[in-house]
């Protein structure tokens, strides 16, 4: 029982984690430029959401 | 022409490029800062589980999503703000950067070098912090003014115990000492043992923040550290030190 109630937080625990984000941070130091391609995604997704997806 | 190609413009291309120009910002920010980038992460994850209960309908979920930018407010306001100011000071390391740099002679090296070795032999505490590229002025005129000559004499006078000037660090930029008494901040390494003193801290924490070198001398054991970059290095001797600083003053 108490092991489940503790894997329902799990995933959001291990996400806000200082391990994931140091490899997270580790990754982007070591390639900066996919900075640039995360941030080209994530407009593109909100630009998608936003103005084209209310016409489909 | 599919419908929603009518919805674009050039004020998309506009918008698009707001956002992502906004979006790099952002994230070379929190990745400055490993402690700032897992809050980004876990409230961004939670954002992102609230979004999805809010387009599913769920009424209590939605009442929690509605209400999490001001979460954030307080998020950063009460448990980010070291962490922040700590990431904005390192962006301040790059904006100060001075594009031409006063550093000092050999004999204010040698000055340098001679106070330190007195203050170690005599187990005086000691903290000298060189100027490089950033400016240092915030800190100087929040200290006592001195702009007096490098000299041994003076900087062991400085240090000296039950002397209004001993607490506090002395800034030197090219071949004057410009203050005394100088407070810096702490350093919160977590990887640096929780027994060192606050005089280690201070050199650390003006090393992670700015492209100075601090010269310390422990009070407890006589030893010199550097502290350079947010690193502390214990010099094993005066040719040691005398190594360093030539490579930092050149």
């Amino acid at each position: 029982m108490k092991a489940f109630f503790k894997f329902l937080i799990e995933p959001i625990r291990y996400l806000g984690s200082r391990g994931f984000a140091d490899v997270v941070v580790k990754f982007f130091d070591r390639h900066e430029w996919l900075i640039y391609v995360v941030a080209f995604v994530v407009a593109l997704i909100t630009i998608f959401i936003i103005y084209i997806q209310p016409a489909l | 022409m599919p419908d929603w190609a009518a919805n674009l413009s050039w004020q998309t291309i506009l918008d698009f490029y707001l956002i992502y120009v906004l979006i790099v910002l952002v994230l070379k920010f929190v990745l400055r800062n490993k402690r700032v980038f897992s809050m980004f992460l876990f409230y961004i994850s939670m954002w992102g589980i609230f979004a999805f209960a809010d387009y599913l309908g769920l009424s209590i979920a939605s009442v929690v999503y509605e209400e999490l930018p001001l979460l954030l407010l307080i998020f950063i306001i009460v448990i980010g703000a070291p962490d922040f100011r700590l990431t904005l000071e390192s962006l301040w390391k790059e904006t100060t950067r001075q594009g031409t740099i006063i550093m000092g002679s050999e004999r204010t090296k040698s000055e340098i070098i001679k106070a330190a070795m007195t203050l170690s032999r005599q187990n005086i505490g000691g903290l000298i912090t060189i100027e490089k590229h950033n400016n240092l002025d915030q800190y100087a005129q929040r200290a006592i003014t001195l702009n007096s000559e490098v000299s041994n004499e003076l900087l062991v006078n400085i240090f000296t115990p039950n002397t209004p000037l001993h607490d506090g660090a002395v800034i030197v930029r090219g071949d004057k000492i410009i203050c005394a008494g100088a407070y810096f901040i702490l350093s919160s390494n977590e990887n640096f043992e929780k027994t060192t003193g606050s005089r280690h801290r201070a050199a650390l924490g003006i090393s992670e923040i700015t492209d100075s070198l601090t010269i310390v001398v422990s009070e407890e054991t006589g030893s010199i550290s550097l502290a350079i970059n947010g690193v502390m290095t214990k010099m094993k001797d005066e040719n040691t030190l005398n190594e360093y600083l030539s490579l930092f003053m050149k």
